[in-house]
């Protein structure tokens, strides 16, 4: 094998050194060594970043030559910093989006490689998460909780995925031959970027889902430092407004009062919609238990419970059901 | 290491001299199998599993992970399944891969193939037992028939096949009397009554050897068969479900130990050097060799304490430019000092302290006066919060003395060549690499940048992540990147891992002047040093001669550089620190280990013998900061005390993270 990086890693960041290092840690432990690392400094402060960055290096072989630093003069959107560094990294096989408060295990890259060469036809890769919640204040970072991201296969298609995003950056990797086909990531969204790109690739080509947990998700809590937020936790308006901004655009690419649009395509602003909602029950029934605990008798309630709202749907739906059922009931 | 005890050996349990005073009497040696008969070369039976795990993943991808864990839990099922169809038969080998081709979703014909995968690992796995060897001599010599009853899903031919592997080649299936084969167990009778209707011999003329106190002395003797006990080989199982392949160097280590001392009493200290503390030791002369090698013209620096077996390793293997470095978190944080609040003060007095004036200013290391600014009786006793107002008024005093044990210290770091221009790498255990970064703090500023240090640590937890950025941080088996599961549990048991990779002398607290040179100052701790010479000075031992074999590759275990891994070492550590032998809590727990800021007083024991507050959670705390926390909890859940015993369950529900169960959460 050549020596040439088959993978470009992307470092977005701004004004988190102690975040950034152990993202950079997190790069430089993996047992996979042809990659190459694009930090985009996203206009913060350019010394600790260097001097990171330069720590970071000498923990790795060829270090020097495998890390290097954009920095930005003003501060841009996310998805602008990503397409500068994907611009600036040159040819690769593959690319992935490593935003600086995430951080993987040593194996995902070697896994993810390993699964994209196996599937060529497949887009991308992801992998299982773990979500970490943790509270950083000043130079201190503990974690708080630590708990299992739901993803599964149908989350990767192009219908799971319609309803929001399914998973977080940092646990999926990108043949870059995608960017050439559906176009570089959306700069003029201020978040939600990912997701929006996500829906372009996952039409092209699937994605291969690996339920081994290699990337971890991190949270700050409402006590950490104010810079150090995730962009979810801190704008969750923002993500609200976004998210419908972007169906409104696609509703209007077609008929708004069918399910197509008029080339007979499904309109994907609707099917969004229907999306989010299918999801937000899928997650609630998640949360209390239905899905992955080992209780039949949790599983028998969820599905007792699922069954039940359906019934009532149906009855609102057509009323004369609804009371044949009731009558049904009582004897 | 002492190779297999020599034929002259008796063993403690007096097997050997028990079994030639019944030979004439019986017409029959009847041996238990495994643990008996034959052993393995690992240190628990479940450790297969892993091996296989460990060799699927090598050969066929992650996806193998988990393996041995899924094969733990269908022999579970398979047993449960077996119970409800006959309460007394055993479970086969077949009956088991069945379970595992439903969770696995294999074919007939991979149910098969694995099955046979696991066979003839059995065979490559197992050993003979020297002891048994010499019993079955004696037996042969007098013409007496021998058969194996045994416990165990495999058949009788497998059986054979392994007899045979470990020379045995007279063994035949028909002398095999097996579980699987019989519809009925050791444990529950029905196998003896099976071997009694078989053989046609009065009991009486019948002797049987076995390591299970149920099945092979009192089911046997209860049908008055004579029975001896040997129980040598079965010391060192711990918990079946711990089986993630990080853990088998330990476990072919601990199979070594075993081997050892399979005629003596199992000494927990010594256990602990030979497997774990070994591990760690060479763990860091491999590491620091290969990086000083990677970078020509660096030196290696090992601190103390924690360095000390490593460094003394170091010039055994006559390695170059390693040297001793004498410092500690007091000395590296007091010569920082630039400013002297109550922040400072209440790290120099704990809350509750109530200290001596003398001692004060020994960890402060200047004298101290009061607001009127006279002298105080060394003898005074002072509570903790005049004593933080004490040090806040002496603030220029502490600061003065910080610097001049800075001079000390930048002196000592001189003529160790840290100054000098270029890379020099630090060992430590590091558990929060804060000290080493300070160091490297002290040194580029001394050094105007040209000397850049970076740390070698075996871990590393959460706390850590703020020190990243101040110097490169080789860590090995815990990283900050790892789960919170693995932080808790690598911070419950570091006290023993502290106490264990430990040095003959004291901490270092100062430093003083001697003919023009700087020496270091070490506290000297009488508990320390009681506990060093009774139990980890053979820790100490054990380790270097173990590390020494397996760097050299001699190692009778077969454990070389290679299986020095981070998985490797966290799998040895949390074998010990989280499911430890009763030896282990037997000859460690009693350790002292002395946590205050100037390592003077009484210390605490590695175990907890007291309940430390009526609060569970704060009595987790205690543990978890002063103690070896798994290691109390599991001495509490066999106390006489039933306070204790509930106070145990009650961690392990609270906490599940510290239940003995860790496979899952395994470090890779």
């Amino acid at each position: 094998m050549s020596n040439e990086p088959r993978v470009t890693i992307v470092m977005r960041t701004y004004e988190r050194p102690i975040l950034l290092a152990r993202a950079l840690a997190s790069v430089s432990q993996q047992s996979y060594g042809h990659w190459q690392l694009v930090v985009v400094n996203n206009g913060g402060d350019p010394a600790p970043v260097d001097q990171a960055v330069a720590s970071a290096a000498k923990t790795v072989r060829d270090g020097d030559h495998k890390m290097r630093v954009i920095h930005l003069k003003d501060r841009v959107g996310m998805e602008e910093a990503s397409n500068t560094g994907l611009r600036d990294a040159g040819r690769s096989d593959f690319f992935v989006i490593h935003d600086d408060d995430d951080s993987w295990l040593p194996d995902f890259l070697s896994v993810a490689v390993t699964q994209l060469d196996q599937h060529i036809h497949a887009s991308a890769v992801v992998t299982g998460i773990y979500r970490i919640t943790e509270t950083l204040q000043g130079n201190r970072l503990w974690p708080v909780t630590e708990e299992e991201f739901f993803l599964s296969d149908g989350r990767l298609t192009y219908r799971g995925l319609l309803g929001g995003n399914t998973f977080p950056p940092i646990a999926a990797v990108f043949r870059s031959r995608i960017l050439s086909e559906v176009g570089y990531f959306d700069e003029s969204l201020p978040v939600l970027g990912d997701w929006e790109f996500n829906l372009r690739v996952v039409k092209h080509a699937p994605f291969v889902y690996v339920p081994q947990r290699l990337a971890k998700y991190h949270i700050r809590t409402p006590e950490s430092d104010g810079n150090s937020a995730n962009s979810i936790t801190a704008g969750l308006s923002l993500h609200r407004s976004v998210k419908q901004q972007l169906q409104d655009r696609w509703l209007s690419e077609g008929s708004s009062h069918s399910t197509t649009s008029s080339e007979g395509e499904p309109n994907k602003g609707l099917l969004s919609m229907i999306a989010s909602v299918e999801r937000d029950l899928e997650e609630s029934r998640h949360k209390r238990g239905g899905i992955d605990s080992d209780s039949a008798a949790e599983v028998a309630r969820a599905l007792k419970s699922q069954s039940v709202s359906r019934k009532i749907f149906r009855g609102l739906r057509n009323p004369r059901h609804g009371l044949r059922a009731v009558r049904r009931r009582l004897g | 290491m002492s190779p297999m005890p020599s034929n002259s050996q008796s063993d403690i349990w007096g097997v050997e001299t028990r079994f030639q005073e019944l030979l004439s009497d019986i017409d029959v040696v009847s041996l238990d199998f495994f643990d008996t008969f034959v052993t393995r070369a690992l240190s628990q039976p479940t450790h297969v599993f892993a091996d296989m795990e460990h060799r699927l993943v090598q050969e066929h991808g992650f996806k193998w992970k988990g393996f041995a864990v899924d094969r733990v839990i269908a022999e579970r099922q398979a047993r449960q399944k077996k119970l409800l169809d006959d309460k007394n038969a055993d479970v086969t080998l077949d009956e088991i891969y069945l379970e595992l081709s439903f969770a696995r979703r294999w074919s007939f014909t991979d149910r098969q193939l694995f099955a046979d995968f696991e066979r003839n690992i059995e065979i490559e796995l197992v050993r003979p037992v020297e002891l048994t060897n010499r019993l079955i001599s004696l037996a042969r010599e007098q013409h007496k028939r021998i058969v194996i009853v045994s416990d165990f899903y495999m058949d009788s031919a497998q059986i054979t096949k392994m007899a045979h592997a470990v020379g045995h080649e007279w063994v035949a299936p028909e002398q095999v009397f097996v579980s699987s084969e019989h519809n009925g167990t050791k444990h529950n009778g029905v196998l003896w009554d099976a071997v009694l209707d078989s053989l046609s011999v009065s009991p009486s003329r019948i002797l049987h050897v076995g390591d299970n106190e149920e099945a092979d002395v009192t089911q046997p003797q209860s049908r008055k068969i004579k029975t001896l006990h040997y129980p040598a080989m079965h010391r060192s199982h711990r918990l079946p479900i711990n089986t993630a392949p990080g853990v088998l160097a330990h476990s072919r280590l601990e199979a070594t130990y075993r081997d050892r001392v399979a005629y003596s009493e199992w000494n927990g200290a010594a256990g602990v050097g030979a497997t774990t503390a070994a591990l760690i030791v060479a763990d860091q002369v491999m590491r620091a060799h290969h990086l000083q090698t990677q970078h020509p013209g660096s030196s290696v620096h090992f601190v103390a304490r924690d360095g000390w077996l490593a460094h003394k390793l170091w010039n055994d293997l006559g390695y170059e430019d390693g040297h001793y470095l004498y410092a500690s978190r007091l000395v590296v944080w007091r010569s920082m000092l630039t400013e002297c609040t109550q922040v400072e003060a209440k790290e120099f007095v704990g809350k509750e302290e109530i200290i001596e004036v003398s001692r004060l200013e020994r960890r402060l290391g200047c004298t101290l006066q009061d607001e009127h600014g006279s002298s105080l009786n060394p003898d005074l006793l002072l509570d903790a919060t005049y004593a933080r107002k004490l040090i806040v008024h002496n603030a220029d005093r502490v600061v003065a003395a910080g610097k001049v044990l800075r001079s000390h210290l930048v002196e000592h770091l001189r003529s160790q060549g840290l100054l000098k221009a270029g890379v020099h790498f630090i060992v430590d255990l590091g558990w929060r690499g804060k000290t080493i970064a300070d160091i490297a703090d002290v040194v580029r500023e001394e050094s105007g940048g040209t000397s850049r240090i970076e740390g070698i640590f075996t871990g590393l937890y959460w706390d850590a992540s703020s020190q990243l950025s101040r110097m490169p941080m080789h860590a090995a088996a815990v990283t900050t990147l790892d789960g919170l599961d693995t932080q808790l549990r690598l911070l419950g048991m570091m006290r023993i891992m502290e106490a264990c990779i430990g040095a003959t002398h004291g901490s270092v607290v100062d430093f003083s002047e001697i003919d023009g040179s700087v020496v270091p100052v070490f506290a000297d701790s009488p508990v320390e040093r009681d506990s060093y010479e009774k139990y980890l000075s053979q820790v100490a031992d054990e380790a270097l001669q173990g590390a020494k074999r397996i760097l050299l590759g001699t190692h009778d275990s077969g454990v070389n550089a290679e299986h020095v891994t981070g998985a490797a070492l966290w799998g040895s550590m949390i074998s010990v620190g989280h499911d430890p032998h009763m030896e282990e809590l037997r000859d460690l727990g009693a350790v002292q280990h002395v946590t205050t800021l100037d390592h003077l007083g009484d210390g605490t024991p590695l175990v907890c013998t007291e309940l430390p507050d009526s609060n569970v959670v704060t009595t987790y705390k205690t543990l978890m900061r002063h103690h070896w926390l798994q290691g109390s909890v599991c001495a509490w859940e066999t106390s006489r005390q039933s306070v204790l015993r509930s106070t145990a369950q009650e961690i392990r529900e609270r906490w599940p993270v510290m239940r003995r169960v860790w496979t899952e959460g395994l470090h890779t």
